[in-house]
């Protein structure tokens, strides 16, 4: 017995509500994620991209223009999250790895903002630039390239 | 002067919040009589809190305006960093009294050291182009003594001078030295290609680029660098880039220098040219692997005045065409850090243009030099304690020996990211020289020991 349209189209539209959400699923409340200027090419970044970002491996996009990454103190709870998450060091490795990079002359450390909607800010001005933020402050200026829900990076 | 603007700004639209401005506060019991009083506190209060808002928001575009200052605006805004590193401590050597290393060592007493006090001037005036310099800061040379042949007298360089700046009549200073250990100016157009023209460091393996105690896990350095298998620092232009294929990077250094000079100019128009390859992750662990390489002239010479017409004649006293390579790689297994490096050095000397060695009428011959490490360090979860061991292999023919060989064990405190303790012990054991009647075999055993410890602060 075929079952009533009303029936079916509610089941399909059930589907695709749940399928919706599994595509872009709403922030949750203290997740973190990535965000880069609006007119940037970037799309999404996987966890080894990040890593190669923040740990300033990476200088420059895919266009050759520089990539202006932005981070936070690092008593800041945010970036020991991400920190932790991306970089995979506790707060003390990475103060020793910007130590040894120092040292060595390698490599600069993202620039530091006091805060996270001042990050925001300031990625949607700045062409090239990167933050994560808290999910809970993204606007229509930024675009989300990767989403940090815990300990774990996800595409967006 | 954005900023400047936006604060006096700021300020201005907060001036009337100012309950003291003339004309504008009532009297004190103009309330009672006026009606309409009430209301116009209310506003008064609802200016005021606007008057906040809009003061918490140029403060928001102020701090904007200087975290954006640097990029939006280079130019008016250089960046310069000052940052560096110190260390010293305290070393005793054990060896015996016929030794012939003693004629290099000033004392076999313990003493206190003062190691490296290094300072980086690190500067990114505008986008793409920088510049670093890294000076060292020393006594020396104060104190260098030289114990020289048995029928030379004994020397000692003395920069002890009188202070005639000094309140005192008598009183005394001594010269120190600044070493420069590279000053170069940067360009980088992108990951893929920067540029470098001045001093740098030779890129090759971990230690050499390390090359601070903060950074470096092992006190003791190893022959290749202590010898300069490989020159330590190049003047020259030097290209690099990497290319990120996550979760790999490769790269490339690649240089053209004047390489070894006696002095700083190159006498020749022969240069040193090289490079190195590398291949780093971070995941699944920290790894890198790397290949390096040289060839170069070297060339001494002295100038003579002919006298007219032919005036100065330049005549190559010492020459010597040299290849080196190496291999190195590093690992970090959780806490277990993993270091080996491998250097190889090779030289073949212009007949009768041979340096000279242990005094007139010796010469070095052609030879082939290698030296290979493996160091093996643990950080253990407490109290920042990394205990290591150490194992060198150093093969280069002289009287004293075919070679020498290090066993060393130590332990780092890390007492946070910055400040470090660093305690070492080495026992070098010299191999049976390659001709009968070698100095070893002669006034005896070269062996020695070496124990130190130091403190090391980055800043």
């Amino acid at each position: 017995m075929r079952a009533p349209f009303r029936q079916r189209a509610a089941v399909l539209a059930l589907l695709l509500a749940v399928a919706a959400r599994a595509e872009a699923p709403a922030p949750g409340k203290d997740e973190i994620v990535v965000i880069v200027h609006a007119s940037s090419a970037v799309r999404r970044l996987d966890s080894a991209e990040l890593e190669a970002i923040f740990s300033s491996a990476q200088r420059t996009w895919a266009d050759g223009s520089t990539v202006v990454a932005f981070s936070y103190a690092p008593e800041d709870l945010l970036r020991q999250q991400f920190d932790q998450t991306v970089l995979r060091m506790t707060p003390d490795q990475v103060s020793r790895f910007w130590v040894d990079q120092r040292v060595r002359a390698d490599r600069r450390p993202p620039r530091q903002v006091p805060d996270a909607v001042l990050a925001v800010r300031l990625v949607a001005k700045l062409p090239g630039s990167i933050a994560f933020v808290p999910a809970t402050l993204v606007n229509k200026d930024v675009r989300v390239v990767a989403h940090l829900p815990k300990d774990t990076v996800v595409d967006p | 002067m954005k900023t400047l603007a936006l604060v006096l700004l700021g300020t201005a639209l907060l001036l009337p919040t100012d309950p003291a401005r003339a004309g504008q506060v009532p009297p004190e019991n103009a309330q009672a009589s006026d009606p309409v009083a009430p209301s116009r506190d209310a506003d008064l209060d609802e200016l005021r809190r606007e008057l906040k808002e809009q003061q918490r928001s140029l403060e928001q575009q102020r701090q904007l305006l200087e975290a954006l200052s640097p990029a939006e605006n280079p130019v008016k805004e250089p960046s310069l960093h000052i940052y560096g590193f110190a260390d010293m401590g305290v070393q005793k050597i054990f060896i015996g009294q016929h030794a012939l290393l003693q004629s290099i060592l000033p004392t076999t007493a313990t003493t206190f050291v003062l190691g490296n006090v290094n300072l980086y001037f690190d500067a990114q005036p505008i986008e793409h182009w920088s510049a670093l310099v890294e000076v060292r800061l020393t006594n020396l040379p104060d104190g260098v003594d030289s114990a020289g042949n048995p029928a030379q007298p004994y020397t000692r360089t003395s920069t002890s001078v009188f202070d005639n700046t000094s309140t005192a009549v008598v009183s005394k200073i001594r010269l120190g030295g600044i070493v420069l250990e590279r000053a170069y100016l940067q360009y980088q157009y992108n990951d893929l290609f920067s540029v470098r023209v001045g001093s740098f460091l030779t890129p090759f393996g971990i230690w050499n680029i390390d090359h601070g105690l903060p950074t470096l896990i092992s006190l003791v350095l190893p022959e290749f660098e202590a010898n300069e298998l490989f020159p330590t620092q190049q003047l020259g232009v030097e290209a690099f880039g990497s290319l990120h294929h996550a979760p790999w990077e490769y790269g490339y250094f690649a240089y053209l220098s004047n390489g070894r000079t006696p002095g700083q100019v190159s006498l020749t128009e022969n240069k040193m040219f090289g490079g190195r390859l590398f291949a780093r992750t971070t995941r699944p662990y920290h790894m890198t692997f790397g290949l390096s390489g040289f060839s170069g002239r070297y060339s001494d010479q002295t100038r003579t005045n002919a006298g007219f017409p032919t005036l100065f004649i330049n005549q190559e006293v010492v020459g010597y065409n040299e290849r080196g390579f190496g291999a190195d790689a590093s690992l970090d297994l959780g806490n277990l850090r993993l270091r080996s490096e491998f250097a190889f050095h090779h030289t073949i000397y212009v007949p009768g243009e041979r340096d000279s060695i242990y005094g007139p009428g010796t010469f070095v011959p052609d030879h082939n030099d290698w030296d290979i490490y493996l160091l093996a360090a643990y950080q253990l979860p407490w109290l920042g304690l990394e205990p290591f061991l150490y194992a060198e292999n150093y093969r280069y023919p002289t009287a004293l020996g075919e070679g020498i060989a290090y066993y060393s064990a130590g332990l780092n405190i890390h007492f946070n990211a910055v400040a470090q303790f660093k305690l070492q012990y080495s026992h070098a054991v010299f191999d049976a020289p390659a001709t009968p009647g070698g100095f070893t075999g002669v006034v005896g055993g070269q062996d020695f020991d070496f124990v130190g410890a130091r403190m090391v602060l980055a800043f």
